[in-house]
């Protein structure tokens, strides 16, 4: 007897053993890379890895917007930029192709196990994926290598431009669909775990059009920046006046495109929010309340920065337009607008306190200045800065122009555009206000009660449509600097200051409600951008110029700002890549694959900072070798504007302004 | 013409007035507003990015152009190259030898050792543990099954379905007030506005749920999982040592404390967030 359940002992013993390196094999599902963190390994090979892909996939997309507008208006100046801002791609490229090889081996080798799991769901779409890289290298390098040789047939040039960045987009869009995936993740049997939904399911999950319409802006905004702070150290290594100007408007040029992807971001930010929010509230409420409330602040410090330096930036830039004497007086109020704005901005909900000061305070929160932490104040003075920016660029464009034709005697042409464009964002305007007046409480959650918190913003859709109607007719009556003074002034009101306070009360109330707020809010500001661009276009038609722009002649301290700016947003696309993905916490697909390794925790703001500096170190070193690179090959012999058709008497000094009124 | 302040002194007016709008215009303001004893001062991190702006902003206006440089340094560099003798260089003397002794004192100031509470950043709304975020409150919209169940307990077989959630309802709303009024009221007062008869004995005050920034912006179950596992529940970040919220599962059934939170957000006037659908 005894002996037998000795045996049987003996038996599961060595069962156990026998099973142990199976189990383990099932447990260790993780491998170290030489004894070095996997975790953080992955992490500096995929961020340095997408700091690479935004960069190639922002700046096509405005190589070929400038060579677009060279080939419309046959100045050979804007060819050459763009061909320069392509040469800029073509280290990069293979950079990120090396990068993106490196993390797929990285990944299978350090986490074979959710490699796995996600093979099995992705298998298909990662052959689409390396097929449209090859596509996309293909249609760059004849895009690159044949610009002169396609220079007579511009418009096949101009289709391959476009072809690249189609290719690029929908690139960007299968990388994002997987990483959505792992936030969001769709179709699985509740049970087991196992993936039962189709491919497109997966692709197409709850997050993923938020991060594409993110990253895309994100993209354009790094682009524009590298690519300007490029300019501002060949800038300030200048050796002639030709190359200063040249360089100068370079710079111009980058910070003004990337002004147009960084505009309209904080909206894409705000979207993507809410959606994490509604993804999981857990993940929401870790990044804005919990342990990533932090870098928020960070961010927004870093988003500042960007914002006060394109503006700085813009102010210097004035001093070199002769005529801008007539408005640096307006530049102090913008300042000042944009300085408070900030203050707000830069508020945290959340304070470090002393313990004195705790007592005195009487808790966590400060009694008036915790409202300057929550949401609502950040989004109403996020408002009021894109468009102070916007009167900056305003005011920039305008400085050297005279009165231009006035309205009431240009042709009938510029009077459908303006009455069509009004049009437009009235029946945009107007069918939010219907929408949200016959929005069901209920389909927010929301008890029928409150349907009538939803009127006021109706209302105020409305009479921004009234103010529209108001502008046109001042613009028709010859006074149009009045009506673009009275559409800011009506937008800064509504969106700012009513709704601003009002985004309090729903808070409180109805708060699922806070984003049809933020959409009535960003409308109401976009209509404000296309309303006053358009006005600003036809006051200015045909003006003459006070006196030819001083390209070439800033003062050094402004270049250093672009540079500045640079670091900024690749330190800003670093911290954004840890808060995106450190908020799944220990999960590979975000409550279904659980992390079991060993760096599985949630990095603190220490760990964080190291990482991502070691990220931007790391990316600003590659890129200028890069540059270095492309300065050293484009040396001589080819420059292209002796090759394009087209006016090159002019070649060396650049155009007056990115548009210019014609 | 009006006399123009110089720009020197023009930008060290601002500073000084930025100052005093910080230091005593905002805290009587607070005082004011907030209905408070005595005036609340803006905390020194705060004062510190606020004054930070203040000196970014005035360095943008002045290197905007070069007029405004020059303008600037004017009286600086005369001050600086001014006269050999008299008040000037006895100033000028003075002020030099204060820049080394102001850096000796702040290292001194840093480095001499003394008695100081530490500052640091609480975290009020942290990670709810897994096991509690899934969970709704059973009396908000009560299921059919639970509804029949309170039918049956109260024999109540009578009137229709709805009319006995209706009922439900109430009652869980009647007995959470009471249950709130008896255990929560001391600390988080009578009418949820943080102020009961024990508040002021906290240096952390209990929390204001009144205030958007407290229960309304959490879901229910986050409400749930404080007030279940109270102050020492939660995690470090959160230092749990400074809470005096009290662990309630010990004492209230997981009913009772649903009961509590439809009570809370009614009493408070707010709304929990909703667990928000996917679109
Ligand atoms: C001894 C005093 C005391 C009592 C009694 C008390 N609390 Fe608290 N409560 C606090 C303090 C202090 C805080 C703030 C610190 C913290 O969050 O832990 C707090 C925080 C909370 C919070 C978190 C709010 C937030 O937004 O983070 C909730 C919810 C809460 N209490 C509910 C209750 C309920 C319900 C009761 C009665 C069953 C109750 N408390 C009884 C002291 C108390």
């Amino acid at each position: 007897m005894k002996n037998k359940q000795g045996v049987i002992a003996l038996l599961v013993a060595a069962g156990l053993v026998l099973a142990l390196p199976a189990l383990a094999a099932a447990e260790g599902t993780y491998r170290s890379f030489l004894g070095y963190d996997s975790r953080i390994t992955i992490w500096l090979i995929a961020e340095i890895h997408l700091m690479f892909g935004a960069f190639v996939l922002g700046v096509p997309i405005f190589a070929v917007t400038i060579e677009i507008i060279g080939w419309k208006t046959r100045d050979a100046r804007y060819d050459k930029l763009a061909y320069e801002f392509t040469q800029l791609l073509g280290g990069a490229f293979g950079f990120t192709a090396l990068l993106g090889g490196l993390l797929t081996f990285a990944l299978f080798g350090l986490y074979p196990k959710f490699m796995e799991r996600f093979s099995e769901i992705f298998h298909d779409v990662m052959y689409i994926y390396a097929g449209l890289f090859f596509l996309e290298s293909t249609t760059f390098y004849l895009y690159y290598y044949f610009w002169n040789r396609m220079a007579d047939r511009k418009g096949l040039h101009i289709f391959l431009g476009v072809l690249l960045n189609v290719w690029g987009t929908v690139i960007m869009m299968v990388a994002n669909s997987w990483a959505a995936y792992m936030m969001s993740p769709v179709g699985l049997d509740k049970e087991t775990g196992q993936f039962i939904g189709t491919v497109w399911q997966a692709v197409n999950n709850p997050l993923w059009h938020p991060l594409n319409f993110h990253r895309f802006l994100g993209n354009v905004a790094f682009g524009g920046l590298i690519c300007g702070g490029y300019a501002a150290i060949r800038y300030l290594g200048a050796k002639t006046p030709e190359e200063r100007a040249h360089y100068d408007w370079m710079g111009y040029v980058g910070n003004f495109c990337a002004m147009c992807g960084l505009i309209p971001l904080p909206f894409a930010g705000y979207y993507l929010g809410r959606e994490v929010y509604s993804a999981s509230a857990v993940m929401g409420n870790n990044m804005m309340g919990g342990a990533f409330s932090w870098t928020f602040i960070i961010q927004a410090i870093l988003i500042g920065g960007i914002f006060i330096g394109s503006n700085y930036y813009l102010w210097i830039g004035m001093h070199r337009i002769p005529g801008a004497e007539r408005y640096t007086r307006y530049i102090k109020f913008i300042e000042i607008l944009l300085l408070l704005c900030f203050a707000i901005w830069l508020t945290p909900h959340n304070l470090p306190l002393s313990a004195e000061e705790q007592v005195i305070v009487g808790g966590q929160y400060h009694p008036t200045l915790k409202y300057l932490g929550l949401m609502s104040g950040k989004n109403a003075v996020v408002n009021l800065i894109i468009l102070l920016t916007f009167l900056s660029f305003l005011l920039y464009r305008r400085a050297n122009l005279g009165d231009g034709i006035p309205f009431s005697r240009q042709g009938a042409r510029s009077r459908g555009v303006l009455v069509g464009v009004a049009g437009l964002l009235s029946l945009i305007m107007g069918s939010y206000a219907n929408f949200l007046l016959s929005l069901d409480p209920v389909s927010l959650d929301l008890p029928p009660e409150t349907a009538k918190y939803f009127v006021l913003p109706a209302a105020l859709l409305i009479i921004q449509i009234a103010a529209v109607v108001v502008t046109v007719v001042l613009t028709f009556w010859d006074r149009g600097k009045i009506a673009e003074l009275f559409y800011c002034g009506v937008t800064t009101v509504n969106a700012t200051f009513v709704l601003g306070v009002y985004g309090y009360v729903i808070m409180a109330v109805a708060n699922p409600f806070l984003r049809n707020l933020a959409v009535t809010q960003w409308m109401i500001l976009m209509s404000a951008l296309v309303l006053v661009t358009t006005v600003d276009v036809f006051l200015f038609k045909g003006a003459a110029q006070v006196g030819e722009m001083n390209w070439g002649k800033m003062p050094l301290r402004s270049q250093y700002v672009l540079i500045a700016v640079c670091v900024f947003i690749v330190m800003l696309i670093g911290l954004m890549g840890f808060i995106r993905s450190g908020l799944r916490e220990d999960w590979h697909i975000y409550a279904i694959l659980q992390d079991a390794s060993e760096g599985s925790w949630t990095p603190d703001n220490a760990v964080m900072a190291k990482v991502v500096s070691a990220c931007v170190l790391v990316f600003l070193a590659a890129i200028s070798f890069l540059f270095w690179l492309t300065g050293a090959g484009a040396k001589k012999p080819e420059s292209p504007e002796q090759l394009v058709k087209g006016d090159t008497s002019k070649a060396a000094s650049p155009p007056e302004l990115l548009v210019t009124p014609k | 013409m009006r006399p123009r302040l110089s720009l020197f002194s023009a930008s060290v007016l601002t500073v000084v007035l930025a100052y005093l709008f910080i230091q005593v215009v905002i805290p009587y303001a607070s005082m004011w507003i907030a209905d408070r004893p005595s005036p609340v001062t803006v905390p020194a991190a705060l004062t510190v990015i606020y004054m930070l702006l203040v000196f970014i902003g005035l360095y943008i206006y002045i290197t905007i152009s070069e007029e405004n440089v020059r303008e600037f340094l004017q009286p600086i560099l005369e001050f600086l190259r001014g006269g050999e003798t008299g008040v000037r260089a006895g100033l000028r003397l003075g002020l030099l030898a204060l820049v080394p002794l102001l850096v000796g004192w702040i290292t001194y100031d840093r480095l001499a050792p003394k008695v100081q509470s530490l500052t640091g950043i609480r975290i009020q709304h942290p990670t709810i543990p897994g096991q509690y975020e899934k969970l709704i409150n059973p009396y908000r919209n009560p299921t059919d099954d639970l509804v029949k169940q309170f039918q049956q307990q109260e024999g109540l077989d009578g009137i229709g379905l709805e009319e006995a959630r209706k009922r439900l309802v109430g009652t869980a709303l009647a007995e959470g007030r009471a249950l709130y009024q008896k255990n929560c009221r001391v600390c988080h007062g009578s009418k949820a506005d943080g102020s009961g008869p024990m508040a002021v004995g906290f240096r952390l005050r209990p929390a204001n749920f009144r205030d958007p920034g407290t229960i309304a912006t959490v879901v229910e179950a986050y409400a749930f999982w404080r007030i279940s596992e109270g102050g020492r529940g939660l995690p470090n970040e959160s230092s749990p040592w400074d809470s005096a919220m009290p662990r309630w599962k010990e004492e209230l059934t997981e009913a009772e404390i649903w009961k509590i939170i439809l009570a809370e957000y009614e009493l408070a006037d707010v709304e929990p967030r909703k667990p928000e659908k996917l679109e």
